[in-house]
């Protein structure tokens, strides 16, 4: 092969982009077409990359952060009791959610099963450069995941996955551009669509909502939740806090800058929230 | 052996780069350490060390984290193989030529991205993109250009690095 390549090296670096160039504009289109081969080179990476992330987390915590260490195990702490705290709410929600099909099935409403099931998943790398938001966690197909459900942590809404493997998935923050959720105001009940605001890196990450009708009087400061219209997120997950609203002259709607609750920096462990309706139905 | 050490190489810079980097990041900026090592292969060893490295390095970052694959495969060649064309043909330095080719490396980078969010029919501000993520980037990386360039000349001092490749 070097000889060959050494005789036609131009060709050969024509071919094989065209040949990417496919690739690229195939799996854009279609994603999740080479899921498979996927699936395999993250199982093999995984591990290590598990090692390293752990490894690295604890020189971080030991050594360089000597002073600060007090400080983040007393959070780590305080997180820990958080989301053990969650979930003990979460059962009683579920205990409420039950009485409520209870209720709804003697009103006839609706025949609807929404549950909440939680599994905790830890992330295990981000990805690198600056574009794109997306982090693996260490939990896939094999602990019961599958695309589109919601990822939450005991702040709020962390994003959705948007591919699985064996024992992996990828997570699409909220915070990246291409995210997109529908969202309404707490306090005003004004819908509108809460989309990351910029592909620059997620210590940036603000989100935007838009789509916010002109009458609506939204403060800054209201309380920004998902509506659960789009079926992928559970109605009432917290998302953030309005910082400010603004209106473009040409725009017939308002658009409102959202601080995240989530802090996407210090991003160790997750919630999937798994819904019985999106792994009934698969779109 | 050569292609084990490569090998060996991409993978260790892909597990660095998504597990260790986020903790060593200033202001969101991150290195490109496979910017770096496909430069230093293509001023050590032209290009078509340079392109396949910078080919199976891409592929390994478009199948980890990417949604479309390929993109990162093609750019990551394209400038392997463009850097590594003046391989043997300037005298190239320790720090100043390096430096140079990693900066112009980075800037056509993010040049073949926009383009690509460009068609993604993403919107993104153009001078936040400028000033927060291109001139960090190749700032950091830069700096970290001529250590990492140090140790892969002292690679390629040994000799099964440069044995079967230099035939006639």
């Amino acid at each position: 092969m070097p000889e060959f390549l050494k005789k036609h090296p131009l060709a050969i670096i024509t071919v094989v982009s065209v040949l990417l160039i496919a690739l690229i504009i195939v799996t854009s289109i279609n994603p999740g077409a080479m899921t498979k081969v996927e699936g395999f080179i993250g199982q093999i990476v995984t591990p290590a990359q598990k090692f390293m992330y752990t490894m690295t987390t604890r020189v971080v915590n030991f050594f360089i952060e000597l002073q600060e260490r007090r400080e983040l195990e007393s959070r780590y702490a305080e997180q820990k009791a958080l989301i053990a705290e969650m979930e003990k709410q979460l059962m009683r929600l579920e205990e409420l959610e039950k009485e409520n099909q209870r209720l709804k099935r003697l009103l006839e409403f609706s025949n609807e099963t929404e549950e909440l099931v939680l599994t905790g998943a830890r992330v295990i790398g981000k990805n690198p450069g600056s574009w794109f938001n997306v982090f693996l966690i260490d939990k896939g197909e094999d602990h019961g995941l599958s695309v589109n459900m919601a990822v939450i942590n005991d702040r709020g809404l962390v994003g959705r996955i948007i591919e699985v493997g064996p024992n992996w998935s990828k997570v699409r923050s909220i915070v990246d551009g291409q995210s997109s959720v529908s969202a309404i105001i707490e306090r005003t009940r004004d819908n509108g669509q809460v989309e990351g605001n910029n592909n620059i890196s997620m210590e940036d990450g603000t989100c935007r909502m838009i789509y916010l009708s002109l009458e609506s009087d939204i403060v800054p400061g209201d309380r920004v939740i998902t509506s659960g219209l789009e079926e992928i997120f559970p109605k009432g997950i917290y998302i953030g806090e309005v910082i400010s609203v603004e209106r473009n002259k040409r725009d017939l709607f308002k658009t409102a800058l959202i601080q995240p609750a989530v802090d996407f920096r210090r991003l160790e462990e997750v919630l999937v929230v798994r819904t019985v309706r999106n792994s009934n139905e698969k779109k | 052996m050569r292609v084990w050490v490569i090998l060996f190489i991409l993978l260790l810079n892909i597990v660095l780069q998504s597990s260790f980097f986020p903790f060593i990041e200033i202001y969101g900026a991150e290195p490109d350490s496979l910017m770096i090592l496909v430069v230093s292969f293509a001023l050590l060893a032209g290009s078509p060390t340079a392109s396949i490295v910078g080919f199976c390095g891409g592929l390994l970052q478009d199948i980890l984290f990417g949604e479309a694959l390929g993109i990162y495969a093609l750019l990551y060649m394209l400038i392997g193989y463009a850097i590594g064309l003046v391989h043997q043909k300037i005298y190239v330095g320790r720090i100043i030529f390096p430096i140079f080719f990693v900066v112009i490396g980075i800037i056509a980078k993010e040049f073949i991205l926009l383009v690509y969010i460009f068609f993604m029919r993403i919107e993104i501000p153009f001078e936040q993109l400028i000033f927060r993520i291109v001139i960090p980037e190749a700032v950091y990386t830069a700096i970290l250009m001529p250590f990492v360039y140090y140790l892969m000349e002292r690679l390629y001092q040994f000799k099964f690095m440069t044995k079967k490749w230099r035939f006639k």
